[in-house]
């Protein structure tokens, strides 16, 4: 057996410095946009149909941003899922299992923020005649199932093909929520916040800020899932040569 | 099966970014604008310890894939 040595981690660059560098940058973002909220945006503001509605509001800097990020990783895992059956290289289904798994974690964090916003402006955690909150739910619901269905179905490669199917459809509930009080009728849930632009550029630049942080746990997750499904792939290897071996 | 100890994980992570929703409760301006200073810093202070703790982990997981290539060579030769 030849004594290589034990390989140092990297080339002419470690690879977690890129990951540092980014979970600075994410942190960095971060306080700009706490910054912005605790003292640039006006601390009420007035919307279409509710008026008034008092710093309670301030909750949508985080909402918003959880809003639309759940939506930039539902779309990959669609994409990933596409990929995947287009060339089958399993790289793309390990892709899409961790970015439904952020999606899943953002959506949890819109639906949590959106009740207690709720709860703030209409005095109820819940409204179950409002399209979005409800949509919004079965969302949730949909890509809670994926992530099951990812980690249940022991045969990787019918779970793979599952997967991405399911990916590409559960999809569809992104046009639907966005759209859902256009399609359904009038809903309680504020549309249009009437303020100044500082309201706009923040809510946008939180978008941006939130993104950094969801992008540095998605690559987190990527690699402890890779370095999983490596040790995995050892021990069959190992199996079979201690079954080759018996035999 | 999903494993328990991230879920609790990521649920902590849930839950202390919720427990301190920006502006949610405050009673009046002048409350909110000292509470608003409070509430962002507690946020920020938890963005760090959540990218600090990425970073620390992500080292290990480096560390492991490079233990796991090297194992796999070395099965590879037997």
């Amino acid at each position: 057996m030849s004594e290589e040595p034990r390989p140092e981690t990297n080339g002419s660059r470690s690879p977690t410095l890129g990951f540092a560098i980014h979970g600075v940058v994410a942190v960095l973002a971060l306080a700009v946009l706490n910054w912005l909220i605790a003292t640039k945006v006006p601390m009420t503001v007035g919307s279409e149909g509710e008026g008034e509605m008092g710093p309670y509001y301030l909750i949508f800097y985080y909402h918003f941003p959880g809003a639309i990020n759940c939506y930039v990783f539902f779309i990959a895992v669609m994409v990933f899922g596409i990929l995947f059956l287009r060339d089958g290289n399993p790289l793309w289904d390990a892709r899409a299992r961790v970015a439904g798994e952020i999606g899943l974690l953002a959506c949890t964090i819109t639906v949590a923020t959106g009740s207690t916003w709720a709860k703030s402006a209409w005095n109820v955690w819940w409204d179950f005649t409002d399209p979005r909150l409800m949509s919004a739910a079965v969302m949730w619901l949909t890509y809670a199932g994926y992530v099951v269905l990812q980690q249940q179905i022991e045969e990787p490669n019918k779970r793979r093909r599952y997967a991405a199917v399911f990916g590409i459809l559960a999809c569809l509930n992104v046009p639907f929520v966005h759209y859902s009080i256009q399609l359904i009728g009038v809903a309680s849930h504020p549309m249009k916040i009437t303020a100044d632009p500082i309201v706009r550029i923040t809510q946008w630049y939180g978008v941006v800020a939130f993104f950094f942080l969801y992008a540095l746990i998605y690559r987190w997750k990527l690699e402890r899932n890779l370095a999983r499904d490596a040790v995995e792939e050892c021990l069959v290897t190992v199996r079979k040569i201690e079954e080759g071996a018996r035999a | 099966m999903m494993n328990h100890g991230n879920a609790a994980k990521w649920g902590i992570w849930m839950l202390a970014m919720i427990a301190i929703a920006p502006g949610a409760f405050a009673a009046d301006e002048d409350a909110a604008d000292a509470t608003m200073d409070r509430l962002m810093l507690g946020y920020l202070l938890v963005f760090i310890l959540l990218v600090g703790y990425l970073i620390v982990s992500q080292r290990r997981n480096a560390r492991l894939r490079d233990d796991i290539e090297f194992l796999k060579r070395r099965v590879d030769e037997l």
